[in-house]
């Protein structure tokens, strides 16, 4: 009432912030680690949830952290069942059933999708309020259909694609409180923006390849002769030199792919209240990052893992930020707070399949 | 003892002034001028993590949260201090990780290969009858030919000897055809194959030394062994670290090493049997490098000297050191 002469206030920029350490983190990773042995793969569930709480706790948005509740038991009883089918399908692995498992598989996708994507969210919370996912089974399965006609239309192609159907589906269906998150952009703009460049690296990519090769056998340098000759020197030299190179461009495309993914999704992101959401990503600043930190693990035989994935947190939330009233954060209201088994989540993290933004 | 902090009330995301204090076996809560008791018991305090601030959380989802650490630890203590003292204590830290170092090393020499092992011969032979059925339609091992003479006689010579030899297994030895490169394979159900080039370039004794070795495959389960390592494998990745890229590499060169001493053990079984039979034992080295010339004149210009870490055979000038020495 007393507001209502006051000039709307302009939306503030706030940057997601993320303090934990690598140092202390490693300690925890260790411990998670022994502990895990020791219990002979019980404690993995607690572990798991500490790992999770290091880094939500650790995350800062406007003052406040964002916390996970997940109850370790469940997270137990999710591995143990993934376990024990596991287990008797590798037994049928010496059968025709055998034959079925992706089958089964493609079918149930959907449906424990939604139910990891439940467990995780209502298990999030942020300033004392859940985040909820909707139990909208009906969407889950229209998204893997639509997923799987788009990688079919466009032979393989489009298989990108799918990476924004999946994501638009959680982001419609999810919400903090009640405030609902909503994906704009579409599947072929996203396709646009985070392959058009990829696509032409890799023309690039091959003609460079066929030039030094061209150039090499034009000039002698390693003529088919001496290859078949001695194929323990120069051919193995260059063969080798070839693989790594390759990977090497594999991991550039990751980034390009990882750098345009997240500013494309951060762009399209709504949500109630959120002005909008910003992603600055640039290219050459994370292909540094990441060459750096690559460089890091393999000089340290991976043991700089943990700091590794704290300098990745950090790294990514430094560059995201949410644009909002400053009354977003007080007024978020919590919504009916739903409760799911773990299995969904296990089955989709055993599948590296990452449910969430 | 008072602890300051704020109070998320679980229906709106405003943040109250708020201080807990423990009395006895209560928890008093205030906040926006209100005073609040609860039994101990139906109050959650969150265990200490990192610098992160803490969470108590009472019915109804609210939620107090405090960087007051030492204060929440005097007032309420426990099972969620021991963790963080763990992850604080350097000497424990060191105990867990020669623990890890231990464990990896055990489990790489002992414990999967013994696990394998016990798995494998547990399987009923249907099942492996059934999977080798499989395997040979879907995998392709070439194309099945008809042999000229003289290497269909090589072949019967072989089979004859063998089947004297092993008297209680059933041999079957079926010749294919892989772009004129010696080799020979053998399934698990005891099903063995073996290319129209090998049958050319060796003699007799080799081409029987060769089948030999595959006996020992055969008869150590192999093929099987390595799938229950590789289940095994990613089951303790998977609770351990919950898998990643890095694991992976690892877990390729662990199977590799399992791969180099099946080898290994299959040499040895052949020289055992070739010996039994008066023949030297290496015939077998003399026939694998009769093979491995075969790979490097032949077509596809694959086989060129890969490090032994790397591959999955050890190195022919490997195996010909152990078979001259027995």
């Amino acid at each position: 009432m007393l507001e209502t002469t006051n000039p709307p206030a302009v939306p503030q920029s706030y940057p997601l912030e993320f303090r934990g350490n690598g140092k202390e983190y490693f300690k925890i990773w260790v411990v998670n680690i022994g502990l895990t042995i020791l219990t002979l793969g019980i404690y993995s569930a607690w572990a798991k949830v500490r790992t999770r709480r290091y880094f939500y706790n650790h995350l800062y948005l406007n003052g406040q952290t964002f916390d996970y509740h997940a109850d370790p038991i469940k997270i137990l009883k999710g591995r143990l069942l993934i376990g024990a089918i596991i287990f008797s399908f590798s037994l049928a692995a010496f059968s025709s059933v055998f034959l079925f498992i992706p089958l089964i598989f493609f079918a149930l996708f959907p449906y424990l999708l939604v139910r990891g994507a439940i467990f995780n969210f209502t298990n999030t919370s942020y300033r004392g309020v859940r985040f909820a996912f909707e139990r909208n089974y009906q969407g889950s399965y229209m998204a893997a259909l639509k997923a799987f006609l788009v990688t079919i239309l466009t032979l393989g192609l489009g298989v990108v694609a799918t990476n924004f159907i999946w994501k638009k589906f959680i982001a419609d269906n999810a919400a903090l409180g009640r405030s609902r998150f909503k994906m704009g952009g579409s599947a072929r703009g996203f396709w646009g923006t985070v392959m058009k460049e990829p696509i032409l690296y890799g023309i690039g990519f091959f003609i460079l390849m066929m030039g030094v090769l061209g150039v090499g056998y034009a000039t002698g340098l390693f003529s088919k002769e001496d290859l078949g000759k001695d194929p323990e020197g120069i051919g193995l030299v260059i063969g080798y030199s070839i693989v790594a190179v390759q990977y090497l461009f594999y991991g550039f495309l990751f980034v390009v792919f990882t750098v345009r993914s997240a500013n494309y999704y951060a762009e399209h992101l709504g949500a109630q209240g959120v002005e909008r959401f910003e992603s600055k990503l640039t290219l050459w600043d994370t292909l540094m990052f990441y060459a750096e930190h690559f460089f890091l693990l393999i000089i340290t035989l991976g043991l700089a893992w943990p700091w590794v994935q704290v300098a990745i947190m950090k790294f990514k939330s430094e560059h995201f930020a949410v644009l909002a009233q400053p009354e977003f954060f007080t007024a978020l209201e919590q919504a009916k707070i739903e409760n799911a088994s773990a299995f969904g989540e296990e089955v989709a993290s055993f599948w590296d399949f990452d449910i969430g933004f | 003892m008072r602890i300051q902090g704020v109070l998320f009330d679980g229906q709106s995301s405003k943040a109250w002034p708020a201080v807990v204090q423990r009395i006895g076996d209560n928890v008093i809560l205030e906040y926006n001028g209100e005073v609040k008791t609860f039994a101990r018991s139906k109050v959650t305090v969150g265990s200490r993590l990192g610098s992160a601030p803490r969470a108590i959380e009472f019915p109804g989802y609210m939620r107090f949260e405090s960087s007051a650490h030492d204060e929440i630890d005097k007032s309420f203590g426990g099972i969620s201090s021991f963790i963080h003292r763990l992850e604080n204590d350097m000497s424990l830290l060191v105990v867990s990780l020669v623990a890890l170092a231990v464990f990896c090393f055990a489990s790489y020499m002992w414990i999967i290969p013994t696990a394998s092992r016990w798995l494998v011969h547990k399987i009923p032979q249907s099942y492996i009858d059934e999977l080798a059925k499989k395997t040979e339609g879907e995998w392709g091992f070439g194309e099945t030919i008809v042999l000229a003479q003289p290497e269909q006689d090589k072949m019967d010579a072989v089979t004859a000897r063998l089947a004297e030899k092993f008297p209680e297994n059933r041999i079957s030895i079926t010749p294919v055809a892989m772009d004129g490169m010696a080799n020979a394979f053998a399934l698990p159900d005891g099903t063995m194959m073996v290319t129209d080039e090998l049958l050319k370039e060796l003699s007799t004794d080799e081409v029987l030394a060769v089948m030999m070795h595959e006996m020992g495959h055969v008869t150590y389960r192999h093929g099987l062994q390595n799938m229950a390592g590789q289940v095994i494998i990613s089951a303790l990745l998977f609770l351990t670290v919950g898998g990643s890229d890095i694991t992976s590499i690892g877990q390729t060169l662990a199977g590799l090493s399992y791969s180099r001493a099946a080898e290994k053990e299959s040499d040895l079984f052949a020289a055992k049997h070739l010996r039994d039979l008066g023949l030297k034992p290496t015939l077998l080295s003399d026939g694998l490098k009769k093979i491995e010339r075969s790979h490097r004149s032949g077509r596809t210009r694959g086989s060129s000297k890969v490090p032994q870490f790397l591959s999955t055979h050890p190195l022919t000038e490997e195996r010909e050191k152990y078979l001259k020495e027995l």
